[in-house]
């Protein structure tokens, strides 16, 4: 999948996640397919999150989930990272193609541009969605804006 | 520390020196990073390596544990790696690879990525504890500058310490070695 399409996948899911009502559930969406060509061990997926107070208050943190889509497969799993400034941190979804997210990953380094990505363990296809949120130190959804910047 | 892919070999795939298997002390000029808990251990055993390894091609090593209590999933150190012209040329890109020391368990597994403010890259040990390293990663920064700024992570992909090395060295495009700086951020 080309950056465009993915570019398309997350803004149609910027879209829909904006329909929500409540901030606090109003995380957003969108997926793609890391290293579609199955040959690619170090295919990584990146991306920028602006977080910014969008009158809903200011920015304390962004929370993060990826979900492995495809089957499982040994020794091969999906990981997402956060980071800004001098902090990093990691969550993976231990099982593949289960239907439920990889427990949340958080960073907490206030309002402006983290740094979100997506790698896998080694080579093989897989289609995975990220879900991802700017919050407030009260955990209430505030302005998030998403730009891709590498599909592998 | 040897590699799955052979000693140090650049993005083509090519051995990066001109002798192939290299002099043992040669075997892959590298630098190494401790990604230890305490701060003036982590720089002490960095300049002690620097110092010991002057004189041999800039091959410098230490080791760590991430996640020592072994209940941390997310458990991830992160460091910056600032490239310069040293005299050897103008960088052109990082190199590293990693080692998992460690016994296997399924579903942990030891990675680590390469980043700039644009592009990223990681390679994982798909096999712990079995003496060889990570395939290299390798990231190109910006063309044309004396002065490029990396980032490097170690992450794994489960709770269960890791006792790891990691391999890190800027090179000039024709793969020489030349300025590598390194500031550790966080230790987990």
């Amino acid at each position: 999948m080309n950056k465009t399409i993915f570019k398309n996948a997350f803004l149609a899911s910027l879209l829909a996640a904006c329909g929500y009502a409540g901030p606090a559930l109003a995380y957003y969406s969108g997926g793609a397919t890391l290293d579609p060509g199955g040959n690619n061990a170090q295919a990584s997926a990146y991306a920028t999150v602006n977080c910014y107070d969008n009158g809903a208050g200011a920015p304390h943190h962004l929370s993060a989930s990826v979900q492995d889509l495809s089957a499982p497969a040994p020794g091969l799993l999906v990981s997402l990272h956060i980071f800004k400034d001098t902090q990093m941190t990691t969550t993976t979804d231990a099982a593949s193609g289960d239907g439920v997210d990889s427990p949340y990953a958080t960073l907490a380094a206030g309002g402006g541009v983290y740094y979100l990505s997506v790698r896998k363990t080694n080579q093989g296809a897989r289609n995975f969605q990220v879900t991802w949120e700017c919050q407030t130190a009260n955990n209430a959804g505030t302005g998030t804006g998403l730009s891709v910047l590498q599909i592998q | 520390m040897a590699s799955k892919h052979g000693p140090c070999r650049n993005i083509a795939g090519k051995a990066v020196f001109s002798v192939n298997p290299p002099p043992t002390w040669l075997t892959c000029p590298r630098h190494k990073g401790s990604f230890m808990k305490n701060a003036f251990l982590q720089q002490t055993l960095f300049a002690v390596a620097l110092l010991a390894t002057a004189g041999h091609a800039h091959a410098h090593s230490a080791s760590g544990t991430i996640d020592g209590v072994g209940d941390n999933a997310s458990a991830t150190d992160l460091a910056q790696v600032i490239c310069y012209d040293d005299g050897n040329g103008p960088p052109h890109h990082l190199y590293t690879q990693i080692q998992d020391f460690s016994a296997p368990v399924p579903g942990l597994l030891l990675s680590t990525q390469i980043f700039t403010d644009s592009k990223i890259t990681n390679t994982t040990d798909t096999g712990p504890g079995d003496t060889l390293a990570s395939y290299p990663a390798i990231l190109v920064g910006p063309a044309g500058q004396d002065y490029q700024t990396y980032y490097i992570s170690v992450s794994k992909t489960s709770a269960g310490a890791r006792s790891f090395e990691i391999t890190y060295h800027c090179q000039t495009a024709n793969d020489t070695h030349t300025g590598t700086q390194i500031t550790v951020y966080q230790i987990q």
